[in-house]
């Protein structure tokens, strides 16, 4: 089984739409900047520490899909 | 520890010579500068994030954090904020205009609507800063394989140097990109290590919040406590600055959609709280040490701080990931600026001479590659004040750059010759000014008079923008439509 299709069994079939992480991002990016504006430290503390691991694995289980693709679409090309 | 860091960076670094070999083979300049003008989502969205934080980013914001607190944070609060301002207003734009125009670099944007003779200019201040950044970076590999291997500062720079160059010369973009993202994932890793670190060092995340209120001043703790004058020069380097950012034009036209680039481009806003981090836990290493703690000397500078904390204060294994991680943070952003630099080297300088007809297209990019190593290699190891420098590089490009680019984008009455003028005359000025203010205050980036070098640039360059293409003829309407806003498509 390839790495595609064990990461697609864990996390394909969460079905998170583009629209639910296009919401997710706004709402950590006005949390962001409201506990920057208000001073709330310890809630930004709470925030970044909470926030960041997920945008993490998202960006390896993303980032390695594309680049799976990128380097067949290449081997395709005779790269 | 150094044998088991040195085996670590081994194995990494024949990762990304593997990556580099693996794209040796493209056929043509846009596929080895602009990856092919492919880049998905995620991997704009890591690697931008990894180029993004670089070593000053890292140790930098950690001492600035520890220096002068909460309102530090305004420095990526406000690149945070243009971040999706550039996305809604240019990144779709940007990357029909690449796409039509077989657009490789913003002097190409420039060209486009006011002739080649802007070109040289443009892409000489829009080199500088890649060259200085590339070069800071050099400096910071140096010093950590001094601090961690106790390897002379000079060969630590030329060591790092060539193992950049030899996997960014051969897969270019691909390699530097892909390499990029890897490099991003351990950044993260290692920045949440040190957060969490920094937390656990105070007790827990409510004892940290407690200890910052118990230990530090109440002016640290406070977002607005910064000189106005110092915020506006923010908003303009760290802000608007963004608006004309010769590697920001790339990264658009490098997406592998229009959709594309407008959606990396509004969340790689998100890597504004990733900055954030270095900032708190230069506050929380400040508490941590109040409280007594944790120690450290009395005579360290903010950008030791971090170092010191990896190597001295956290148990070693972790401090050595995280010395690892600090490494590719370095490499990640020295990469794509060094790429950044060929891209501009190759497109507007060699690409016009007659090396063209001596070889083909691939090998000139690659020779752009080296011969900007070899100038980031040389700013590392013999031109003083390289941050000063870096400050007063990123400064005059958008002293220059700012007005004629937004004359293209939205104003229909400039002209070519008011745009060429408007880049000298806010070159010169701000150049001069910076020159004044090193001289007065001992920086090239102090406030003299209530003024920052920067302001004096903006105000003399839009004078010459609006007066001389006043007094020109309108340009006609084929040319002046090719930038301008509304006449470019949205896909």
């Amino acid at each position: 089984m390839g790495l595609k299709k064990i990461i697609r069994l864990f996390f394909g079939e969460l079905k998170i739409t583009k629209k639910v992480g296009w919401i997710i991002i706004f709402i950590l990016f006005v949390l962001y900047y409201i506990f920057f504006l208000g001073n709330m430290i310890g809630a930004m503390i709470y925030l970044l520490i909470y926030s960041l691991p997920l945008i993490w694995l998202a960006t390896i289980i993303g980032g390695t899909i594309e680049i799976i693709k990128i380097m067949k679409e290449h081997n395709k090309k005779g790269g | 520890m150094s044998v088991v860091s040195i085996t670590a960076l081994i194995i990494l670094f024949f990762l990304f010579l593997f990556i580099g070999v693996k794209f040796s083979k493209v056929s043509k300049p846009k596929e080895f500068l602009l990856m092919g003008r492919n880049i998905g989502f995620w991997l704009f969205f890591g690697a931008y994030t990894g180029a993004a934080i670089g070593g000053a980013s890292t140790a930098g914001f950690v001492g600035y954090g520890y220096n002068d607190g909460y309102s530090s944070m305004w420095l990526i609060a406000v690149s945070g904020l243009t971040l999706p301002i550039f996305a809604f207003a240019f990144a779709k734009k940007l990357n029909v205009f690449g796409r039509i125009n077989e657009a490789y670099t913003l002097p190409d944007f420039l060209a486009t609507r006011y002739g080649e003779k802007i070109r040289i200019l443009s892409s000489f201040i829009s080199y500088l800063r890649p060259v200085f950044i590339a070069g800071l970076q050099f400096v910071a590999l140096g010093i950590v394989f001094k601090v961690a291997f106790g390897l002379n500062m000079k060969y630590g720079i030329i060591i790092s140097a060539v193992l950049i160059l030899v996997y960014t010369v051969t897969g270019g973009q691909y390699s530097a990109i892909t390499a990029q993202w890897i490099q991003s994932i351990l950044q993260g890793a290692g920045l949440l290590i040190f957060f969490g670190a920094t937390i656990f060092y105070n007790g827990g995340i409510s004892a940290s919040f407690s200890n910052l209120h118990k230990f530090l001043s109440p002016e640290k703790l406070n977002a607005y406590n910064t000189d106005f004058s110092i915020f506006t020069v923010w908003i303009i380097t760290m802000g608007l600055f963004y608006l004309v950012d010769p590697w920001l034009y790339q990264w658009a036209y490098m997406a592998k959609s229009a959709q594309t680039s407008f959606d990396a481009m509004v969340a790689v806003s998100l890597s504004s709280p990733w900055g954030a981090i270095s900032f708190i836990g230069g506050m929380l290493i400040e508490s941590a040490a109040k409280a007594n703690i944790i120690s450290l000397p009395a005579s360290i500078q903010g950008d030791q701080i971090y170092l010191y904390f990896i190597t001295k204060v956290i148990h070693p294994a972790i401090g050595l990931f995280l010395l690892v991680s600090f490494l590719m943070t370095v490499l990640s952003c020295a990469s794509s600026f060094l790429l950044n630099g060929a891209t501009l080297m190759y497109n507007d300088f060699l690409k016009k001479t007659k090396i063209t007809q001596k070889y083909d297209h691939i090998k000139i990019s690659r020779i752009a590659v080296i011969v900007t190593t070899l100038f980031g290699i040389a700013t590392a190891l013999w031109v003083p004040f390289l941050i000063p420098l870096w400050i007063i590089g990123q400064g005059l490009a958008v002293s220059g750059l700012l007005v004629p680019v937004f004359a293209a984008w939205f104003w229909k009455r400039g002209t070519s010759r008011g745009a060429y003028y408007s880049l000298i005359s806010g070159l010169i000025s701000s150049f001069v000014f910076s020159l004044f203010a090193w001289y007065r205050k001992g920086s090239p980036n102090a406030i003299v008079g209530g003024f920052h070098f920067v302001h004096i640039g903006l105000f003399v360059s839009l004078i010459f923008m609006v007066f001389i293409s006043y007094i020109d003829q309108q340009e006609p309407d084929e040319i002046v439509n090719k930038t301008l806003w509304k006449e470019i498509p949205w896909v």
